[in-house]
C-alpha cells in the first residue's frame, strides 16, 4: 500500500492541472462540460477506508472550488461520491469477487465492469453538482440533460485515457 | 453513555460523511452570500496567481482576435466621437451632457459560462476605485455587475446568472422591461413584464434603460427573436413571451469596461430610504 503513495498522489496533481488548465474551458454544444478531475478518486485502491476516501475528496473537491470560484460545490458532490463508492463497488462485484488490494483500472478489470462502475459513479457525482448548483426544482430537466450530457462526455474521456495511459 | 459511544463508532463513517458536507455546505453559503472575507482572500491569492499565469500564456493564442475586436471598438468610438464634435461644436462641455459615467478598462482572468450562476474575475480592485454594485459592459453590450472586490481584482456576476437582471427598453418603441437570462442557451435571454398590447417585431434592438446608474443608458443589449403571443411561462398573463438574442459573446469575453457613476451612492440611498425594488 505505502509504495502506492507517490504515484497516487502524482495522478492527482495531474488530473487536477489538466482539469483546471485544459478542460476548464470547453463546454460542447455550450452545454455539456468534463469533470476528468474524479477519476483519480475512482481509481484508489479497492482497500482505500471510507474515512479516507471522503477526507481525500474533501480535499480533491476543496482545491477544485478554489480555481473555479464556485464555494463548496464540488467539495460537497466529491463527498457525497467518495461515501458512496464502497455501497457502489459492493452492489457490482465481478464473478470472482475484488482482489482488495488492487486499483481498479480498466485494463484490469475489464471494459464491462468498468463502464458499469464509472457510469454509476461519474452520473452520481455530476447529478448531485449540477442539482447542489441550481438548488431548485423549476428547470429540473434542463439541469438533469446538462448533467446527464456531461457525464457522458466525462465517461468517454475517462475511457480514452484509460485506454491511452493505464496500459499494462 | 457507552451505548452513545458505540453507536458513534458503529457509524463513524456516516457521521464523517455528515461533517463534511456540513462543511462544505457552509462554504457554497459562504459564497453566495456577501463570501467571507477570509475565503475570498484564500482563494484569491491562490486562485488569481495561477490564473493570471495561465491567461499570460493562453492570451497569445488569440492576440490577433482581441486586435480585431478592439480595432472594431475604436472605430464605433470614433464614429461617436465625430458625431459628436459635429453636433456639440458650440456647446460648452457640461458635467450633466455626460451624465456624470466614467469607465476603467479592465481585462477578464476568469470566465466561465457552463453553470447557471456565472462567476467572472477582473484585474482590477479597490486600488483602480472599483467597488462592489458597479456595472461591467464592453461596446457591445452589459457584461455584469461587480459582486465583490480586493485590492487588485474583483468578483463579478456574468449576466449569466439567476440573480441578476438589467432593465432594458425596446428602441424603436420605448417601451421598458426587464431582461434576464433562462438558463441553457448563452446565447438568448428572456424579456419579461412588455405588455400584450405593445407592438413589438422581430428585430427590433433592445437597450439598456440607465436605471440605477449601473449601467449607462442606450447601450445594446441584443435584438427580439423570437414572440410568442399565446402561452406565457407565468400562465395566461398579461405579458408577452419574448427571446431576445443578445449581442455580447460570454464565451469569448477579454477586455470590459467597469463603468462608474458619481452619483451611483445617492441614487441608491435615496432608493432605500423610498424602499423602490431595484432592476438595475
Amino acid at each position: 500500500m505505502i509504495e502506492k503513495y507517490p504515484a497516487i498522489l502524482i495522478r492527482f496533481a495531474v488530473y487536477l492541472l489538466l482539469q483546471i488548465i485544459f478542460f476548464k474551458d470547453i463546454a460542447l454544444f455550450n452545454r455539456a462540460v468534463c469533470l476528468v478531475y474524479i477519476l483519480p478518486l475512482l481509481l484508489l485502491p479497492l482497500n482505500t477506508k471510507p474515512w479516507q476516501l471522503m477526507l481525500i475528496a474533501f480535499a480533491m473537491g476543496f482545491l477544485t472550488d478554489v480555481s473555479y470560484a464556485t464555494g463548496g460545490l464540488h467539495t460537497a458532490a466529491c463527498v457525497l461520491l467518495a461515501f458512496a463508492r464502497p455501497y457502489i463497488l459492493n452492489l457490482i462485484v465481478p464473478s470472482g469477487g475484488y482482489d482488495m488490494s488492487a486499483e481498479p483500472f480498466l485494463s484490469l478489470m475489464g471494459m464491462r465492469w468498468f463502464l458499469t462502475y464509472g457510469f454509476i459513479t461519474v452520473v452520481l457525482h455530476h447529478l448531485s453538482l449540477f442539482l447542489f448548483e441550481s438548488l431548485t426544482l423549476s428547470n429540473i430537466f434542463q439541469t438533469i440533460l446538462t448533467a446527464l450530457l456531461s457525464s457522458l462526455f466525462t465517461l468517454t474521456v475517462i475511457v480514452i485515457l484509460q485506454v491511452l495511459f493505464h496500459r499494462n | 453513555m457507552r451505548q452513545l459511544l458505540l453507536l458513534l463508532a458503529r457509524y463513524r463513517n456516516f457521521f464523517l460523511f455528515l461533517f463534511l458536507e456540513a462543511v462544505a455546505w457552509g462554504l457554497i453559503q459562504g459564497s453566495n452570500a456577501y463570501q467571507s472575507a477570509f475565503f475570498f482572500t484564500l482563494t484569491n491569492n491562490i486562485a488569481s496567481s495561477f490564473n493570471q499565469a495561465r491567461e499570460s500564456v493562453f492570451q497569445y493564442l488569440y492576440l490577433q482576435k482581441h486586435n480585431e475586436v478592439l480595432a472594431e471598438e475604436n472605430a464605433l468610438l470614433l464614429k461617436r466621437l465625430a458625431q459628436h464634435s459635429i453636433a456639440g461644436s458650440n456647446k460648452r462641455p457640461d458635467s450633466l451632457y455626460t451624465r456624470g459615467y466614467s469607465f476603467i478598462a479592465a481585462r477578464v482572468i476568469q470566465n466561465s459560462v457552463a453553470f447557471e450562476n456565472n462567476f467572472i474575475i477582473l484585474d482590477k480592485g479597490i486600488d483602480d476605485g472599483i467597488e462592489p454594485g458597479m456595472g461591467v459592459i464592453t461596446a457591445n453590450g452589459v457584461v455584469g455587475k461587480i459582486r465583490s472586490c480586493t485590492k487588485n481584482a474583483s468578483v463579478a456576476y456574468s449576466f449569466l446568472h439567476n440573480d441578476l437582471s438589467v432593465s432594458a427598453r425596446v428602441k424603436r418603441l420605448g417601451v421598458l422591461g426587464t431582461l434576464k437570462w433562462g438558463r441553457g442557451n448563452i446565447t438568448e435571454a428572456n424579456l419579461l413584464y412588455i405588455g400584450q398590447h405593445e407592438k413589438i417585431a422581430l428585430g427590433d434592438t433592445v437597450v439598456t434603460a440607465g436605471f440605477n446608474a449601473v449601467y449607462p443608458p442606450d447601450l445594446p443589449l441584443g435584438v427580439i427573436s423570437h414572440i410568442n403571443y399565446g402561452s406565457s411561462a407565468i400562465g395566461g398573463s398579461a405579458f408577452l413571451d419574448l427571446k431576445v438574442r443578445l449581442s455580447t459573446n460570454y464565451a469569448t469575453l477579454n477586455h470590459v469596461y467597469i463603468v462608474k457613476h458619481k452619483l451611483a451612492e445617492q441614487i441608491n440611498k435615496l432608493q432605500q430610504q423610498a424602499a423602490i425594488p431595484k432592476t438595475d
